[in-house]
């Protein structure tokens, strides 16, 4: 799955070493703009639902906390 | 009371000893008394506002914490497991009763907002429509003295209702501590727009007197001071003269004059005033997050809404953009857009709808009334036009790598972008939509080189003095260089820390001097009784 | 914190007032002329002023020093600013009396005929105030008493501190000339205190003839507070005091008033001289050729006042003369210097 999201998050922003990146939000690499298609794309490939409640930096700050994210989503699902 | 004031110093001293004094789990009760003393000050009637809004906010947090709480007990009791169904059941429950309270207490406060702001208004228009519709029935024109603060204090409660309903923080169960966090004087009247989790939390600790603090904030606040009095009031006249009533008496250029003029009093008057605020707010140990970061340096419309009344845009951001982007109607249009479009139109749909969902609100907060919506309009479409241009601007530039980073570019660029910023300017400060428009077509259209010609004094007639020009030039000379600093990143007051003590105080001495010499203020000065010197 | 900061907050604040009262020195009120009658009489030794004649524009404008001490050798010194308000003359009583003790007390009753609204603003009173010692007591009094004034008058726009007085760059920030500035501190006056001006050397206008009421009206409350704390002062120090007014032109409400004060001034037993009456004018003045507008008298008309109260002052109190006193070096030849002065201007404006 990881390998999944580092390449939907290439697709979104080119140029960032997300495998390196922890801190995606709080250092404003991503925009809001860029999120957004984030959580699109996602929710389309990983068929979760991602709502309000769930945007919080910590959970898109890096690639791990993406996954976390996304498969506590699919658990719940 | 207005910040740019002696009473306000007055006000301020007595406080600050008084918390100072007092032991430190008391500091809370001054600053509250403080708070509410100085909303007093500014009419009586409207405390009930204030009082009524914090309340409801206040006791829908509670709500909202008690359920989750309860819920988490029964989620995680290990007398009673759960299976993942009735684990999931008590969730979905959970959260319908935590919306519902949210809900309730977010129309609530929302009312009272847009009653006091907006029924006017839109009493107005209805009437306007009645009246094309030749119905006879007209709507009773009211208006209230509006609250102060009110829209910066809804949105804290917004801010907190949103956040307590998602948990991202627990609820605040002191009531002092919460409507302090709601009317804290310096932030009352025109922000920062706080978030609870940064700044109401800072109301929990006791302060220890720190001299660092002291100085840190009397400097900020002596910085704002200078913005405010010795700038953006010396060019008060001249915005005066040229966005009255009499605009159409001017040329293109001198109506040029005039909105750079504004553009440099709003700054100046603005951000300065957040100086003070959070220079008042740091003499108390409450950090406050920034709110202005060199706005005039952006090199496009989106960079400058994170520059200019940057917790503004941060709420709109969190609390608007995002739920509205996630929301299920517009997860609808993208996918439809997508189908049809390819995945190309899946940032395409948000980038532009969000803009105008956010801009238009935005508009709509500064004020009611068609000017500000207008704004709102304009700014949307400048940003979306921006957005959706960007893969064309980067399509062209990729010929020319040069481009990107050379400073001839960049320098374009904000040049590019402040004119643009001015046009909004124009759009609100007009008298009248029609104003504006007019306004606009004169600048360009009208053309009188004359006038820069400083010899025939043609210049010094749109209300500043040739010596009063001096010192503003002077002046923002000085502001220039310290936003440039900033903008490079150089922490100024640490860099002021780091010299000499006869520097500092010869530095101190000057600022000081500076503005009580050059301040345009007190009953000495009177904008307007300049600008009938000449008659 | 600890005490090191303390003490270098306090220290910076003594700096920082320091600086102000410096800044206070620098920066005068435009009007340069009174600057320069207060600043030569703080120059004057101890027991050098016979009298002084304190008032309103009503006594530079009429009695030229140089003169009566040309004629009789006598030593009085006007102490006057244009439109100075009534609760100005006690404290500035008590400013003399720090450097002089003259004989005598002559005030100008202008300012008690008309209501302190009229009079009370920024720039009547820093006439007065800029020009004091920055710590006399006096100055202290006048800003006080001004302060009260103005908040009284418009409280919205004043409050009770006016930190304008107290340092006077305050005030005027928003709008500097040239003349604001007096970095070149104490410049006297040339003409031992008489108002020569291009105005008074050459201008010219016909005086009505004055509308005296048949009934008198009251003092205005304010004022008469101060005439009457005034004369309990003269008393309690045994000065002596003596009201004049001289002529100009009153309509009904002023004379009607002004009967008031000398009526009052009579029942006090505290002397007083009237010379605007139709009659004094008629001996000893000239009507067109003697005044350059409807309250004060032109250069001609000063002579003329000069010669007629110098001469009653001399008839009926004992100065000395100083002619022949080496300390008064610098008082001869002033009024030749005025009247070349007055023929420069006069030539000037003849072109």
């Amino acid at each position: 799955m990881k390998e999944q999201i580092i390449g939907i998050l290439e697709q979104v922003k080119g140029g960032i070493n997300y495998a390196a990146e922890e801190k995606l939000i709080d250092d404003k690499l991503l925009d809001s703009f860029d999120v957004i298609s984030l959580i699109s794309e996602l929710a389309d490939t990983f068929d979760v639902e991602i709502g309000i409640d769930d945007m919080l930096p910590e959970n898109f700050n890096s690639v791990d906390a993406i996954c976390a994210l996304v498969e506590r989503l699919q658990e719940d699902a | 009371m207005a910040y740019v004031s002696l009473e306000f110093l007055g006000f301020l001293i007595p406080v600050l000893l008084l918390y100072y004094l007092i032991p430190r789990r008391f500091q809370w009760a001054v600053l509250l008394a403080a708070s509410y003393a100085f909303y007093l000050l500014n009419g009586i009637p409207q405390i009930a506002f204030i009082v009524f809004t914090t309340a409801v906010t206040y006791a829908a947090g509670l709500i909202m914490q008690k359920t989750r709480d309860e819920n988490k007990v029964k989620l995680q009791d290990p007398e009673h497991p759960l299976s993942k169904e009735e684990k999931k059941e008590l969730k979905k429950r959970m959260s319908a009763k935590i919306h519902l309270v949210q809900t309730i207490a977010l129309l609530v406060d929302l009312l009272v907002l847009i009653v006091v702001k907006y029924v006017p208004f839109l009493a107005q228009i209805s009437n306007s429509l009645l009246n094309a519709l030749h119905i006879s029935f007209q709507f009773p024109a009211f208006s209230i003295l509006v609250p102060l603060g009110i829209s910066f204090y809804t949105f804290m409660s917004i801010g907190y209702l949103i956040d307590v309903g998602k948990g991202k923080y627990d609820a605040e169960r002191h009531f002092g501590r919460f409507a302090l966090f709601i009317s804290f004087f310096p932030s009352i009247v025109q922000g920062p727009i706080n978030h609870f989790d940064v700044v109401g939390v800072q109301f929990r600790e006791g302060h220890k007197l720190e001299y660092k603090n002291l100085k840190y904030g009397a400097q900020l606040m002596l910085w704002g001071f200078f913005m405010k009095l010795v700038i953006s009031d010396r060019v008060a006249p001249m915005v005066a003269k040229v966005f009255s009533a009499d605009y159409a008496g001017y040329s293109g250029t001198a109506l040029f004059l005039g909105v750079l003029a504004y553009a440099i009093q709003i700054y100046g008057d603005f951000a300065g005033g957040i100086n003070i605020v959070i220079g008042a707010a740091q003499m108390f140990g409450i950090q406050m997050p920034k709110n202005f970061t060199q706005p005039y340096f952006a090199e496009s419309m989106t960079d400058y809404w994170r520059r200019w009344h940057i917790t503004l845009g941060d709420f709109m951001r969190e609390y608007v953009f995002f739920p509205v982007m996630l929301s299920k109607p517009v997860n609808r249009i993208s996918k439809f857009f997508r189908s049809k479009f390819g995945p190309g139109a899946t940032k395409l749909v948000p980038s532009i709808a969000a803009p105008f969902v956010v801009f238009m609100l935005m508009g709509i907060w500064h004020g009611a009334s068609w000017q500000w919506i207008v704004y709102g309009l304009y700014n949307a479409i400048v940003i979306a036009g921006g957005v959706a241009l960007t893969p064309l601007f980067d399509k062209l530039t990729a010929r020319i790598p040069r481009y990107q980073t050379a400073f001839s570019w960049k320098l374009f660029r904000i040049i590019r972008t402040f004119l643009l910023t001015c046009v909004a300017k124009v759009i609100t400060q007009s008298p009248g939509l029609g104003a504006a428009f007019a306004i606009l077509k004169k600048i360009l259209t009208n053309v009188d080189l004359n006038l820069l010609v400083i010899n025939n004094g043609k210049l010094f007639e749109l209300g500043i003095s040739p010596r009063s020009m001096l010192i503003l030039l002077a002046a923002l000379l000085v502001l220039f260089v310290v936003d440039l600093l900033k903008e490079r990143g150089v922490q100024i007051r640490d860099r002021i820390s780091e010299q000499p003590l006869v520097f500092r105080w010869m530095l101190y001495i000057a600022v000081i001097s500076v503005i009580v010499i050059f301040g345009c203020y007190g009953a000495g000065y009177d904008a307007s009784a300049f600008i009938y010197q000449e008659f | 914190m600890n005490w090191k900061q303390i003490i270098r907050i306090i220290s910076f604040s003594l700096v920082l007032i320091l600086v102000f009262v410096a800044l206070s020195d620098v920066f005068e009120t435009e009007d340069t002329l009174i600057a320069q009658r207060y600043n030569l009489f703080k120059t004057f030794s101890p027991g050098m002023i016979d009298a002084v004649y304190i008032g309103t524009s009503a006594v530079d404008r009429y009695f030229i020093t140089a003169k009566a001490y040309d004629d009789y050798g006598m030593a009085v010194y006007d102490v006057s600013s244009d439109s100075m308000p009534a609760y100005a003359y006690l404290p500035l009583v008590k400013e003399v009396l720090r450097y002089q003790q003259p004989k005598l007390f002559i005030f100008d009753v202008r300012p008690f005929i008309t209501s302190p609204s009229a009079t009370t603003s920024m720039a009547n009173a820093r006439k007065v105030i800029d020009t004091l010692d920055f710590f006399s007591p006096g100055r202290f009094e006048m800003i006080f008493r001004t302060a009260k004034h103005l908040h009284g008058l418009e409280p919205d726009t004043y409050g009770f501190i006016q930190p304008g007085l107290l340092f006077t760059f305050i005030s005027d920030h928003g709008e500097w000339d040239e003349d604001d500035f007096s970095i070149v501190n104490q410049p006297v006056s040339k003409y031992l205190g008489y108002h020569l001006s291009t105005t008074t050397a050459t201008g010219a206008e016909t005086l009505k003839a004055s509308v005296y009421a048949e009934e008198m009206n009251a003092l205005n409350e304010a004022n008469e507070g101060y005439l009457l704390e005034l004369i309990t002062f003269a008393r309690e120090k045994n000065l002596n005091i003596l009201f004049v007014d001289n002529p100009h032109y009153v309509d009904e409400a002023k004379s009607s008033v002004t009967d008031t004060i000398f009526c009052l001034l009579e029942d006090e037993d505290i002397p007083y001289l009237n010379l605007n009456t139709d009659e004094i004018i008629a001996q000893y003045f000239n009507r067109k050729k003697d005044f350059y507008n409807q309250g004060h008298v032109n250069y001609n008309g000063a002579v003329k006042f000069t010669d007629l109260f110098a001469k009653w002052l001399h008839e009926n109190y004992d100065f000395p003369d100083h002619r022949e006193d080496s300390a008064y070096a610098e008082w001869n030849g002033v009024y030749n210097k005025i009247q070349k002065q007055v023929k420069k201007l006069r030539d000037k404006n003849k072109k």
